[in-house]
């Protein structure tokens, strides 16, 4: 295996009984990376992280999370996690859950007695660390649920709808706290729905639909996938919009202004050269870069996903 | 630290703040109270000291009695929730990718679980014996063995609720174990029925029951060392004193059955960890 990948997988499958949770997932993390994973309620990303983190054994398939084999319980000294469903002892104080947790991860007396206080520091809840943890709110819970994760300092954190239960403070603080991990060289797993958060925070992103990735790569190199044009004229006789939409895709239009999908961004001086010939007056020509929720969408939107001229599966192959 | 005595003391400390310990103290002192109680009305209106020493006799076993019954009760319900319920609730998924096995969860539970049971037998065994002996006299032959036997009734059908918990929710996986129990308990007095009655395949198939859940020839086993030296003397003798009693037994266990419902705890215990282990949380 590759040393830089903090995660890697391989064709990983899950089915309980006929019915299949994950198809295929082929996978690569590389190591310090905020990695996004995203989709669709449904998809599989909570399968994928439950087999991830050993809670689940794949049907088929193959993984490896930090050089060792999916399920090596000595890796789990070096992993934090945030379960999506999160529940812990009601009858614990904050401080006590995280002692149980340390406990847990092999840290000594020593190591607890420093680094509690600095977890519940953290995630903002240094002042209720003697306060039983059946006394929090949700958001409170996946506060700790967080401080739990870090508290062994691991260098892979796989973090499952973190901010579900958050404000937008709290969505705005699981942020920094991202950045911060990301600037102290641990890697970062993001699942989540939630496409404004990865688009914040994360280097790369993979999109999961129907049990397998549709989608994979650096975030901004996925964001220069799909380009549109952004054109008002003074108006666009029917023959010109025939004209434009056998060469190029009409997303949206209005008599004189008109949204085009194009496959390359210098494809804005073609098409000038097309509405010029064609005797259309210009009023702008504006390229658009698209977001994650669009790309999120084309993706994700069943036939036009088809329609795209990125091969998913190629494409996931030439990033990873 | 190992991570099963994690567990442990977690199961401890959970009995404790979830006011188990206070009440379950509480209420086997008001227990104790109530076979003292008893003692002291029976020495009260004695016509004949023998006479009062068997009836107190007859009532600490009827004590133990119920206490074999409570000590099921309480090893049902000291477990807490099942494991099975506790993963699918997310509490042990955080747990569960620590760098721990899946045996320690399940064995600390278990092992407090034995612990809390072993100091209510304790308390409740010397509570007793204390209550009749102080003010009659009268001390079983071996209280610490029939205790150790209780001891083991609990801890058969601990692992019973180990082993259920694995992969049943919390209602089933307690209901299950009490419902064996009653098999036991059934399959003794069919064994009790035949050998009163002579017919063997009523007794061999006492001796099966027993064999599949070890409680109830536990709980007469322990009734063997509370009765007094003279009815077991009496029985040696041929006397058919208490053949086919339903409660309590004249001849003590067999050495075998021990290790065999030793055995058990371990082999329930064991099929209940590996179910646990191999499922997906």
């Amino acid at each position: 295996m590759t040393p830089d990948l903090a995660i890697r997988t391989t064709g990983l499958r899950k089915a309980y009984g006929s019915k299949v949770a994950l198809q295929e997932l082929t996978l690569s993390v590389p190591r310090g990376e905020v990695f996004g994973f995203l989709g669709p309620n449904g998809a599989g990303k909570t399968t994928a992280v439950k087999l991830l983190t050993g809670l689940a054994r794949p049907t088929a398939g193959s993984g490896w999370l930090l050089d060792r084999p999916l399920g090596d319980r000595e890796t789990r000294r070096r992993l934090g996690y945030l379960p999506e469903l999160f529940r812990f002892h009601e009858w614990l104080s904050a401080a006590e859950l995280l002692e149980l947790h340390g406990e847990l991860c092999g840290m000594s007396r020593q190591e607890r007695r420093k680094r509690i206080p600095e977890a519940l520091e953290l995630v903002g809840l240094a002042d209720r660390a003697k306060d039983r943890v059946g006394t929090f709110s949700k958001g409170m819970q996946q506060r700790l649920g967080l401080a739990q994760a870090l508290i062994n300092r691991p260098e892979l954190v796989i973090l499952d709808e973190p901010t579900s239960a958050l404000d937008p403070i709290g969505r705005r603080d699981v942020r920094v706290l991202i950045q911060r991990l990301k600037s102290e060289g641990v890697t970062v797993f993001l699942n989540s729905h939630l496409l404004s958060e990865i688009e914040l925070v994360c280097d790369r992103v993979a999109i999961v639909d129907r049990g397998r990735v549709v989608q994979e790569g650096r975030l901004e190199e996925l964001l220069t996938l799909s380009h549109e044009l952004d054109i008002r004229t003074n108006g666009l006789p029917e023959a010109v919009l025939a004209g434009l939409s056998r060469h190029w895709k009409v997303h949206e239009h209005d008599g004189q202004h008109i949204v085009l999908g194009v496959p390359r961004p210098d494809d804005a001086a073609e098409v000038t050269r097309f509405l010029v010939a064609h005797g259309v007056d210009l009023l702008e020509l504006r390229p658009r870069r698209a977001n994650l929720e669009d790309l999120f969408l084309q993706w994700i939107g069943g036939e036009d996903a088809a329609s795209l001229d990125v091969h998913p599966s190629d494409a996931a192959r030439s990033v990873a | 630290m190992p991570p099963v005595w994690t567990f442990t003391r977690l199961t401890l400390r959970e009995a404790w703040r979830s006011k188990l310990l206070a009440l379950a103290f509480g209420l086997t002192l008001l227990y104790i109270g109530l076979v003292a109680w008893g003692v002291s009305k029976l020495v009260e209106h004695s016509r004949n000291p023998l006479n009062t020493l068997a009836s107190s006799a007859a009532l600490e076993v009827l004590a133990f009695f119920l206490g074999s019954f409570m000590v099921t009760l309480l090893a049902v319900f000291v477990a807490g929730h099942s494991t099975r319920q506790e993963a699918e609730s997310g509490l042990l998924q955080a747990i569960l990718t620590k760098p721990i096995r899946r045996f320690d969860v399940v064995a600390g539970r278990w092992l407090g679980s034995a612990m809390l049971l072993a100091a209510y037998v304790a308390l409740f065994s010397a509570g007793v014996v204390a209550a009749v002996g102080l003010q009659v006299g009268y001390y079983p032959p071996s209280a610490t063995l029939a205790g150790a036997l209780l001891l083991l009734e609990g801890l058969v059908v601990l692992s019973l609720r180990i082993l259920f918990g694995s992969f049943l929710g919390t209602l089933a996986s307690g209901i299950a174990p009490l419902m064996v129990y009653g098999l036991g308990w059934m399959g003794g007095m069919v064994e009790q029925a035949g050998s009163v009655l002579h017919i063997a395949s009523m007794a061999t198939g006492g001796v099966i029951t027993s064999l599949v859940v070890p409680t109830d020839v536990l709980w007469r086993g322990a009734s063997y060392y509370l009765l007094p030296e003279v009815a077991r003397l009496a029985s040696e003798a041929g006397a058919d004193l208490g053949n086919g009693n339903p409660v309590v037994s004249l001849t003590p266990i067999a050495g075998p059955m021990v290790l065999w419902a030793a055995a058990y705890v371990v082999a329930m215990f064991a099929i209940g960890t590996r179910i646990f282990s191999r499922r997906d949380v």
